[in-house]
């Protein structure tokens, strides 16, 4: 350190030598580590408390600010080992020095662990932990506000878990650890709250370390400003044991760097072996319908085809019955036939015996119906001949010749009797060569 | 890099096509109608795809410390 400048002879009030000293000491502004010796602690707009080394006996008065303590996330307590920052400054109603404390951090694990804790316990009676308050992330995010430590190999993980999916990763450089880094991470939160990037999920994150350097993620300012982020948050950090007051109260929780790559990537790396699914399932629903159709058609053609056969079976059964019935028919047919035959030959041959017999038999017949008619013919002549004879002798005109004469009445009755008669009838009386017309004048009869 | 609008459509198409694989996952399906619904599920995967081989992830500072 360069020496000062000199002043000597130069005169000036105790408010303006308190001035300068304060304007000259300020720029000291070491990181100091001791043991806090005393705490006061009462409702003003500080925090005044002292640390001292554990060897040397030394003290050093120091003040927080009230707004600064509370985001600290943790009680000084007496004893508590610390780093804090800041710098010196002359108090000048009192003339005392002070360290004005800008920053704590715990440097104990006991402490520190305590400390974590306390503020859980806090903040989950303020609901800062409810699953229900908890945001879904969109689908397929595109936008991300990141809040690293931009030369980190936190970020080299997070870009290449992330992978290569059209995403807009804003990136808001902070310290991770150290005196700054509550102060950088709650102002980057701010910030993309603040913005009009249209950010779909804040990400903070930073790789594993001790408790002591996951510090800013387990103070309360930090936890405040995650809690009250309009935007969902994911935080993730640490390793994978690590927990922090950020990861309880963040939206999603990421175990690390890579994993919080991974969460935000999750959809659309899915999405590329979930379109591969979605396309094969739907081929082989397609096809198995396809197939399952085709079975049914080809089953009913099936079953089609077989009640043809069955028809088919049983016409034939019916046809080769039919047909044995009629041939059976046919054969009882042509056996009547040939019975029939048989007896029309056999028949016929008797009548044609009978015919000859018969044939005979007339021939024999006529021979002797015409011996018997030239016999009869002969008698006959010789009879007619007597008749004629007989006939001849009984002509009346015969008895005409003889002188017999025939009379009849006027109805040209033959009168044979005289009884016959009666007197005045007139009578025809015929000779053999004419008639006379005569009246009975007188009547007398045989014997009288 | 995908824009607003491809994302609009990347979300859109996955979901249209979780949708139709959905619609494929019933019992009885017309096979008519599935012909359809093969075709559109294919250009979507088509318009997907293109989407992911077109990406590219960009990071942009916006303050360093």
């Amino acid at each position: 350190m360069d020496k000062p400048q000199s002043f000597k002879g130069r005169i000036v009030t105790v408010s303006e030598y308190l001035e300068l000293l304060n304007e000259y000491i300020k720029p000291l502004d070491f990181s100091i580590i001791g043991e806090v010796s005393s705490v006061t602690d009462r409702s003003g707009s500080a925090v005044f408390f002292t640390v001292s080394d554990e060897e040397e006996q030394a003290v050093m008065n120091c003040v927080i600010w009230r707004g600064i303590y509370r985001g600290l996330g943790f009680k000084l307590e007496v004893g508590m080992k610390i780093k804090m920052s800041g710098y010196p400054n002359i108090y000048k109603q009192r003339g005392s020095l002070s360290y004005v404390v800008q920053s704590i951090i715990p440097t104990g694990e006991g402490v520190l662990l305590k400390a974590f804790e306390e503020l859980k316990a806090k903040l989950n009676k303020e609901g800062f932990f409810e699953p229900k308050r908890k945001r879904l992330l969109p689908r397929y995010i595109t936008k991300i506000g990141l809040i690293t430590a931009k030369q980190s190999n936190a970020i080299k993980d997070f870009e290449t878990h992330l992978g290569n999916f059209g995403t807009i990763v804003y990136v808001h450089d902070v310290r991770v650890e150290g005196f700054s880094a509550i102060e950088n991470i709650v102002e980057a939160m701010k910030t993309f709250n603040e913005s009009m990037l249209d950010l779909e999920v804040l990400v903070i994150t930073r790789g594993g370390g001790s408790l002591e350097s996951l510090q800013a993620f387990n103070s309360e300012a930090v936890a405040r400003a995650v809690y009250s982020s309009r935007i969902p948050v994911l935080s993730a950090i640490g390793h994978e044991k690590d927990i922090t007051i950020s990861d309880l109260i963040a939206d999603i929780r990421g175990s690390t760097p890579t994993d919080a790559g991974k969460i935000l990537s999750q959809d659309w790396r899915e999405s590329e072996d979930k379109i591969g699914v979605l396309r094969k399932q739907m081929l082989t629903a397609y096809k198995t319908e396809l197939t399952k159709q085709r079975n049914y058609i080809e089953y009913q053609i099936e079953k089609i085809i077989d009640k043809f056969k069955r028809l088919i079976l049983e016409k034939r059964n019916y046809l080769r019955n039919s047909s044995s019935n009629l041939y059976l028919y046919f054969q009882n047919i042509f056996r009547k036939f040939y019975d029939l035959n048989k007896n029309l030959e056999s028949n016929f041959d008797k009548f044609s015996n009978k015919l000859m017999e018969n044939q005979h038999k007339i021939q024999t017949l006529q021979k002797v119906f015409m011996r018997e008619c030239e016999y009869s013919i002969k008698s006959n002549k010789a009879r007619l001949k007597q008749i004629v004879k007989l006939l001849k002798s009984n002509d009346p005109n015969q008895k005409l010749k003889q002188g017999y004469t025939l009379t009849r009445d006027m109805k040209g009755k033959m009168i044979k009797s005289v009884k016959e008669l009666n007197t005045n009838d007139i009578l025809s009386t015929y000779f053999i060569d004419g008639e006379a017309k005569s009246k009975v004048t007188a009547i007398s009869e045989k014997g009288n | 890099m995908a824009d607003k609008k491809d994302k609009i459509s990347f979300k859109k198409s996955v979901e249209e096509l979780e949708e139709i694989n959905k619609w494929f996952s019933e019992d009885e399906i017309d096979l008519e109608e599935g012909l359809k619904k093969l075709k559109r599920g294919k250009e979507l995967i088509l318009t997907c795809q293109k989407i992911l081989d077109e990406a590219e992830t960009e990071f942009i500072d916006i303050k360093d410390k």
